[in-house]
């Protein structure tokens, strides 16, 4: 077995195989319960960095794990896409437990830790597991460990009422999808007899596949993305899952579970281009995402649902990347989000552990002079966010829609454009609400600890520096897809040219110059709007209705229509022993009417 | 009548009686006592099917493991129904059903 691959496999079992320890070591002492669980965050995101200098070789090994039938092999690959995703689970992770520490410190009077650390940790592991294998149906037993760490966290707070019901959800949308996808496995497995994603490729590429069987795959895995990755109309669940600890939003809005979808796409790009709607579909889909999503943060109060609505609007624009078969600007994204996202969550979490759980922006303000590093980082991931050069986002962003001027998706391009606009617009408001004023509340308010700034700061770092590593991050991307879709290794001064060139400079000009008008002009009206939502306004706050509708309409009959199966669980064991004994009846005489016997 | 036949004869009964005394009793003790007359119908059919298959030393010990598997899981619903007399101070599945506190 070769280095890259063991160590691949250490990542991926570390977390999981040890993560449970936790109870155990609980048992000496609290204190060493979370050194041991952040210790092993760092091993993990150690070893997914050490995974680096494997990317190269493009490693695929793969272990028999169900013998017989179809050739179910746990295999490891290691190329350009699967360990930048491991990595980003990994280290934004292992951050995140750094941060947990003093995060987490209040909640221990009232909930288990233990099972805070430990389905952390299966979380950040089954993010690994998902990005680093090639075979579709491990990929999927990842997929749903992940969707199960998701509720479990969700539900952390389970004392709470808003809690469960929105960890209930977030499992029960997503599940949607995952039957698309688990649909869309069984179908290719079915049409080429492996489950492997490369022979699948390949199979693909020479038509052996037929066009109905992948036009339904097509359709499955779409689903899968769309629910995992929050997309229009299954984007439902991810503002209620604010309901988690603003360390597990950043976890799963960030570092692990939204970037699954939008990875699954990538991985499964060259199987289904060949459909001429399936591009298509995911370009608008993305783009309509990413206006609507946008629209909606312009009016929320709670800083965590802004952040929540931009995560949805930022995996929009990758979405849409993939359409027209971006992948690089699609994956340059996603880490780049990642970053300042799980920054933007964190620097939010650290405002909340200071004043007291206060979420909502109204309360905030003036926190500038109390909370100079929050804000210092805050402002580095608002930039990234926004696009400025020359934060990452700004690179990445620009990628994404000079490509879709390239593939000539013009009205896509123009709600991302529109879009982006509001992005910045939405990150002024909460910068300024936060962070600026008078200081609304009347709590005591101080700098965060150093092990919550400490993430920050290199959080914060990653998203100024990151693009300077685009370099070696695209020079092994062509050995990850098959021929015909090989992506250009490039240079850093390539990138710089690319994006200071690109006609879409003029957008981020006339972003910055939106910014500077906003904060001469409007700083007054904003920090002062408390006033009820205006006709205008009352759509985007309600979040177009699309949760209120889906409960009336879905959510309601689908009850009724259960209540009526409800006379049929009686409870009663004797009733219960009576329908078994009369299948087993029924069973025997089928039996014998075939001619069994 | 082949002694085949008789054996045939018996487990369709045992497992007749078991499965009534599933369905009409709800006292938890009586409800073990028919899993029970199951399961020895289920362990005379392997020997009767040992016997016609010709390996009788197979199917011995498979009813020998049965015989074990259900000691160990009675022994087991015996102690959750002395949990649940002791908590309900009854025998009756209908008070279980409920399943709060």
């Amino acid at each position: 077995m070769e280095t890259g691959v063991l160590l691949a496999l250490l990542a991926i079992l570390v977390p999981i195989v040890l993560g449970p320890f936790t109870y155990l070591v609980e048992k000496i002492s609290a204190k060493a319960r979370t050194i041991y669980a952040v210790a092993l965050g760092f091993i993990t995101g150690g070893l997914t960095l050490s995974l680096i200098p494997y990317i190269t070789e493009g490693t695929v090994e793969s272990f028999m794990w169900i013998p017989g039938a179809g050739r179910i092999a746990f295999s490891v690959c290691l190329d350009s896409f699967s360990v930048v995703v491991a990595i980003v689970a990994g280290v934004i992770g292992a951050l995140v437990l750094l941060f947990s520490i003093r995060y987490m410190k209040p909640a221990s009077q009232e909930y288990s830790l233990s099972r805070y650390y430990w389905q952390a940790l299966l979380f950040i592991g089954g993010m690994i597991g998902l990005a680093l294998t090639s075979n579709l149906l491990v990929m999927y037993v990842f997929w749903e460990i992940i969707g199960f760490c998701s509720y479990a966290l969700i539900a952390y707070y389970y004392h709470k009422p808003e809690s469960v019901p929105a960890g209930i959800k977030a499992f029960i949308v997503t599940r949607i999808g995952d039957i698309g996808l688990l649909a869309g496995i069984l179908i290719l497995w079915h049409a080429t007899g492996t489950l492997n994603i490369f022979e699948i490729m390949s199979a693909s590429q020479a038509g052996l596949i037929s066009f109905t069987l992948l036009g339904l795959a097509g359709a499955g895995f779409l689903a899968g993305a769309i629910g995992k990755s929050a997309q229009f109309p299954l984007h439902v669940w991810l503002p209620d899952a604010m309901a988690a600890p603003t360390t597990i939003t950043a976890l799963i809005h960030a570092a692990c579970l939204v970037n699954a979808g939008i990875y699954l796409l990538v991985r499964s790009y060259p199987i289904f281009a060949a459909l001429a709607w399936w591009p298509t579909a995911l370009l608008w889909i993305g783009a309509i995402t990413a206006l609507m999503a946008a629209t909606i943060a312009l009016t929320q109060w709670d800083i965590k649902r802004v952040l929540a609505y931009s995560t949805i609007s930022q995996l929009g624009y990758m979405m849409a990347a993939i359409g027209v078969g971006a992948l690089l600007a699609s994956q340059f994204h996603l880490v780049s989000h990642a970053i300042f996202k799980a920054l933007l969550f964190l620097g939010a979490g650290s405002i909340m552990c200071m004043t007291g759980g206060i979420k909502d922006l109204r309360q905030m303000g003036g926190l500038a002079k109390y909370m100079p590093i929050t804000r210092i980082t805050f402002i580095f991931g608002l930039l990234s966010l926004v696009g400025i050069p020359i934060w990452t986002g700004f690179f990445s962003k620009d990628m994404i829609m000079s490509s879709l001027l390239q593939g000539g998706a013009y009205i896509p391009l123009a709600l991302l454009v529109i879009a982006t606009f509001f992005t910045a617009a939405y990150s002024w408001r909460m910068y300024w609400l936060a962070f600026q004023g008078e200081k609304r509340t009347s709590t005591e308010v101080h700098e965060s600890p150093p092990q919550m700034t400490g993430p920050l700061i290199i959080l914060a770092l990653g998203s100024f520096l990151f693009w300077l590593c685009i370099s070696p991050y695209t020079a092994s991307m062509a050995f990850s897809l098959p021929v015909g879709y090989h992506i250009m290794p490039m240079s850093l001064a390539a990138l710089i040219q690319h994006s200071f060139t690109s006609p879409i400079i003029v957008v981020t000009v006339a972003i910055i110059v939106t910014l500077i008008v906003l904060t001469l002009k409007w700083r007054a009206t904003v920090i002062n709007t408390y006033q009820k939502p205006s006709a205008l306004t009352l759509p985007l706050f309600r979040a177009y209705w699309i949760d209120i509708f889906y409960n009336r309409v879905i959510v309601k009959s689908l009850l009724s229509f259960c209540q009526q199966f409800r006379r049929l669980q009686t409870g009663d064991l004797n009733y219960n022993n009576l329908a078994i004994a009369i299948g087993l009846v029924i069973f025997l005489i089928m039996l014998f009417a075939w001619g069994v016997y | 009548m082949n002694l085949w036949q008789l054996y045939i004869a018996a487990i369709v009964i045992l497992l007749g009686i078991g499965i009534y005394c599933l369905i009409s009793r709800r006292n938890l003790i009586q409800l073990i006592i028919g899993v029970e007359v199951i399961a020895k119908a289920v362990s005379l059919s392997f020997i009767l099917a040992g016997n016609l298959q010709g390996n009788e030393q197979i199917a011995q010990a498979i009813v020998v493991t049965i015989i074990l598997i259900e000691a160990v899981s009675t022994a087991v619903a015996l102690s959750l129904i002395v949990a649940a007399y002791r908590h309900t101070g009854s025998l009756d599945i209908n008070i279980l059903k409920r399943l709060r506190g």
